[in-house]
């Protein structure tokens, strides 16, 4: 698929990255976890709510409200509003239509946030109606949740390439390793051994307890505005070098082992003008470890099918000297937090490349790459969307 | 059947049609009467050219394992009380991918197989793959693993 070069999104800073609540469960809504992120957001940048005139929601717990009832619930009057509901591409999406409202002068000030609430058993509800497909031809074979159409996918990839389970768990104790010097990751004080990785519980097929995530509540948010404010407020502030997006991405491939990345990759280093090699981190979306593998690959880091042999010879920890990967644990070691689970990746980049990340900041970066995946309607993740982001000093 | 863990029964509304549409060993899909296109899961509209001209009908049988897994962990207790469960995503000859249930002999990737339709104990129709050469519309140990033999001792 040949799909043209976008505009450039020079001009629009990233601000005030928040990873806020994080817990196991919650009693508080969804309007909780959105309301006292922008809350923080504002307080870390010296803005009023006034200030802010775009919100871009992502929420599947917000249900029955949505994003315009939020603006009577925060008492804010808006003139740009959306809601990305593009599951682990929710972020990206999101950051993507915000720019573009900021460079068009649609908006001045967006905070974009993703944030949703767990509730005991809420779960299992969640997964048995989470769409048409899924209602009618995989919940009704015991299916729970993604889980089946992932081991179905895991498996495939493990008999066409290779790959063992060894070459997943360096993925999920790497991230582990993170989670530990990440205060909010919700597994971090646990360690994670190879042993540990390769006796776990089974699941599904060739997925164990650990390349699992666990449901849990909390948000993640950022601000879009120009960089001339970003200045002005004297916040530090990092930029879009490259965005790219496709969605249900080679449809005809019959077990998915590839997502859409590999058909704007090219587009992303060339916008960026900069190789795989220029990356300094790079933050993917880890429902699962073998998706992490299938962005390496679709990103460039390794050709298809060699993503086990790059992790084999690749430290992934934020300090190990070889390509930090998921620097604050990822949801593997952070915790699933619904559709904010489609921002953490992007807000930890940011964080890191506003030098903003405390114990786990990775030393010099410039460039981070995120990427990221989601909605299984039936036996595949639809979306995928990729992101470079640029320090504000490159 | 009294006092017996049913298997899942909720669909929406095109699932409880494929199940009305289905016989018994068969397997029934939509098929387009505008481009002729076969499609799977159950919708409303033709993914290849956007008809809504969409009939059940019987379609061939024949496709191959894509992936099989042992599940070890369901929300269901149908499932739940019989694990580790298989299950399979099957390319059918004529285009579609299904999920199956399957048995634990022909899991192999690549293994010809056979998909059809059973009516489960909700009532619903649900797919079965079960070896390419069997010349019966059932796979019986499957089907009576599943709690499924009383539909068995009906048709003899
Ligand atoms: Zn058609």
């Amino acid at each position: 698929m040949n799909i043209s070069q976008p505009k450039s999104y020079a001009g629009v800073a990233l601000v005030a990255p928040t990873s806020f609540g994080y817990s196991r469960q919650s009693e508080r809504g969804a309007n909780w976890f959105i309301g006292r992120t922008l809350a923080q957001m504002l307080s870390t940048s010296g803005l009023k709510k006034t200030d802010v005139d775009g919100m871009a929601i992502t929420s599947i717990t917000l249900t029955p409200d949505s994003a315009i009832t939020l603006t009577q619930h925060f008492g804010m009057t808006l003139r740009w509003l959306d809601q990305v509901s593009l599951g682990g591409a929710s972020g990206i999406a999101a950051m993507q239509r915000g720019a573009r409202a900021i460079q068009a002068g649609d908006a001045e000030v967006i905070a974009c946030i993703g944030a949703d609430t767990s509730i005991q058993g809420g779960f299992g509800e969640l997964i048995s109606q989470f769409s048409r497909f899924t209602m009618d031809a995989s919940y009704p074979y015991g299916a729970a949740g993604p889980n089946a159409a992932f081991a179905l996918i895991t498996q495939r990839y493990m008999e066409q390439y290779g790959a063992t389970r060894e070459d997943f768990g360096h993925i999920a104790v790497s991230q582990r390793y993170n989670a530990k010097h990440y205060t909010p990751a919700l597994l971090g004080h646990k360690p994670l051994s190879m042993g540990d990785y390769l006796t776990a519980r089974p699941v599904a097929g060739p997925l164990h307890l650990f390349d699992c995530v666990m449901p849990c509540a909390g948000a993640e948010g950022f601000l879009l505005m120009t960089i001339e404010r970003a200045k002005s407020l004297n916040v530090p502030y990092s930029t879009i070098a490259a965005i790219g997006e496709l969605h249900n991405a080679f449809p005809d491939d019959p077990v998915q082992i590839r997502g859409g990345w590999a058909a704007y990759r090219d587009n992303l280093y060339n916008s960026a003008q900069v190789t795989p090699g220029d990356i300094d981190l790079l933050e993917t979306y880890d429902d699962y470890p073998v998706i992490s593998m299938l962005q390496f690959e679709g990103l460039g880091f390794c050709p298809e099918g060699e993503a086990s042999q790059f992790v084999r010879a690749t430290p992934l920890t934020f300090d190990g000297g070889g390509l930090p990967h998921n620097t604050s644990g990822g949801q593997l070691s952070v915790g699933q937090a619904g559709f904010a689970g489609g921002y953490l990746g992007l807000v930890e980049a940011i964080r890191q490349l506003n030098g903003q990340a405390v114990q786990n900041q990775v030393s010099g970066a410039m460039h981070a790459m995120v990427s990221g995946y989601g909605m299984i309607n039936y036996d595949r993740g639809l979306c995928s969307a990729a992101a470079i982001i640029r320090g504000a000093n490159v | 059947m009294t006092g017996q863990i049913l298997p899942p029964k909720q669909r929406t509304a095109l699932g409880n049609a494929l199940t009305a549409a289905t016989r018994e060993g068969e397997l029934v899909l939509q098929q387009c009467q505008q481009c002729a296109a076969v499609q799977y899961p159950p919708r409303e509209i033709c993914y290849r050219c956007l008809s809504d001209q969409l009939n059940w009908q019987v379609a061939a049988s024949g496709g191959t394992v894509l992936s099989a897994v042992e599940l070890h962990h369901s929300y269901e207790d149908f499932f739940t009380e019989k694990l580790p469960w298989i299950i399979a995503s099957i390319q059918l000859d004529n285009g579609p991918i299904v999920f199956a249930h399957i048995n634990k002999n022909i899991v192999q990737k690549n293994t010809p197989v056979r998909v059809f339709a059973h009516v489960d104990g909700s009532g619903q129709a649900v797919l079965i793959a079960a070896e390419k050469n069997s010349d019966k519309n059932h796979d019986p140990a499957l089907l009576e693993q599943m709690g499924f033999n009383e539909i068995l001792s009906h048709k003899g």
